[in-house]
């Protein structure tokens, strides 16, 4: 039973990867790397995107053994049906806790970057509305709504990381590793755990893609793109602001777009690049919105899902308002619990689920 | 105020979501479709009347917290 019959195309598929990699880790990771690995936290962004890519090959030959299966499928398969269940529950729970943190995370940005009189409750529930008309139109709509939006991201992040070069001062990245390898592979868990072991999503979204046969490579090209550009932020930011101040700030992205100037003229662009980081966490939102209900579907066999988003955006949006009750907790989840709770869905079940398929011959 | 706004919400999408169901006569997704509304009902009135509510986070940062002291003293962070 398929109940989702829309497709998408190879380019949208990985415009949508960036997309995803990009929502909410431009904000937080150059942070949670500064503070770990200092100055050489570009070397661990460096680090932690080659372990990502082997975690994407990982994902992407997994779906290669079941083209037409999503993830929650394919697990109830290999692990039969009372294990296999317990396992789509966990995945469904873990892209649903996903997307209240993101609505969380653009929601604390949004209060205390740009609108702080307005109710943190006034952003989600706008922010929510939109998703709920996204996901209620279909998967093809959002991946024709990621084309139209991927040039502007791009030209926006280009034009900041040209604006910025001026303030270039190379004396921030010495010393030069003086940090200890295990503190910088250390700091590489960051970027693993945020963007990289989520990515494991996409084994919801990979069936729709209508060119299979070159998904492989274009989910590790795009992953590996969207890594780079979160190594050049952070490289940036540890040059521009030095890694003391990069580890302070929560969002340091947003710091960085606030030191261009150019002239008197052209000035107080930050705002222009929080366009950014709304249109990305937007993304990111949206696809593990779309993969939750999308689970819950396919576990429960429902042959359709348009019902379950309003109930389940209302859910999303309580939770979201409970998940992080300050900065502090914020921090310190995203550091240390959240590598370890992601590695869970990210690592451990896929490894699982492929060796059992392997040992089942599926 | 705000227990009205959420009562109104859950009345209008409720009137929106059902007859769909109920005319293609997909029962269980109707079943499914109330279950989750009552839940997300409970919820939202519940947060509407700023009742105290346990934060899920919490459990996780109990049950991962000996693998996350191991990685921290790994790191030295």
């Amino acid at each position: 039973m398929q109940m989702e019959k829309g497709k998408i195309s190879l380019y949208q598929f990985k415009v949508l990867v960036v997309l995803f990699s990009l929502g909410s880790s431009i904000l937080i990771v150059p942070s949670a790397l500064a503070s770990v690995s200092r100055q050489d936290g570009w070397i661990s962004s460096l680090f932690g995107v080659a372990c990502g890519l082997l975690l994407v090959w990982l994902y992407a030959s997994l779906a290669q053994r079941f083209p037409d299966k999503t993830l929650i499928e394919f697990s109830i398969l290999i692990l039969g049906k009372g294990l296999g269940h317990v396992v789509a529950f966990l995945y469904f729970s873990f892209f649903l806790l996903i997307a209240s943190l993101v609505l969380c995370t653009i929601g604390d940005f949004i209060s205390s970057m740009t609108l702080p009189e307005t109710p943190i409750e006034a952003i989600h529930i706008v922010f929510m509305l939109i998703i709920v008309m996204g996901i209620k139109l279909g998967l093809e709509v959002v991946g024709r709504a990621s084309e139209i939006f991927i040039p502007w991201v791009l030209v926006m992040l280009g034009f900041m990381l040209v604006a910025v070069l001026p303030l270039i001062d190379m004396s921030r990245t010495a010393p030069f590793l003086e940090n200890s390898i295990r503190q910088i592979a250390g700091g590489s868990i960051t970027i693993l755990g945020i963007p990289y072991l989520e990515l494991v999503i996409f084994l919801m979204i990979l069936p729709a893609v209508s060119n299979r046969s070159k998904a492989t490579k274009g989910f590790l090209n795009a992953a590996l793109f969207s890594g780079l550009i979160l190594t050049a932020i952070t490289l940036l930011c540890i040059l521009v602001l030095g890694h003391d101040f990069t580890a302070r700030h929560s969002f340091p992205s947003y710091t960085l777009a606030k030191q261009i100037h150019i002239g008197d003229f052209f000035q107080r662009v930050e705002i222009v690049m929080a366009v950014i980081w709304f249109v990305t966490i937007f993304f990111k939102l949206m696809i593990s919105f779309y993969a939750a209900i999308l689970g819950f579907g396919q576990l429960f066999r429902l042959k359709s899902h348009r019902s379950l988003v309003t109930p389940f955006a209302m859910i999303v949006f309580v939770i979201s308002l409970l998940v992080f009750p300050n900065v502090i907790y914020f921090k310190d989840f995203s550091a240390h619990t959240w590598p370890p709770f992601a590695s869970t869905f990210g690592l451990l079940l896929p490894v699982l689920l492929a060796v059992v398929a392997a040992i089942r011959k599926l | 105020m705000w227990l009205v706004v959420v009562i109104l919400f859950t009345a209008v999408i409720i009137w929106y979501e059902a007859p769909a169901l109920l005319k293609h006569g997909q029962f269980r997704e109707l079943a499914f479709f109330g279950i989750l509304m009552l839940i997300a009902f409970a919820l939202t009135a519940a947060q509407s009347l700023k009742v105290k509510m346990s934060n899920p986070l919490d459990a996780i940062v109990a049950l991962y917290s000996p693998l996350s002291r191991i990685i921290s003293a790994f790191t030295g962070s």
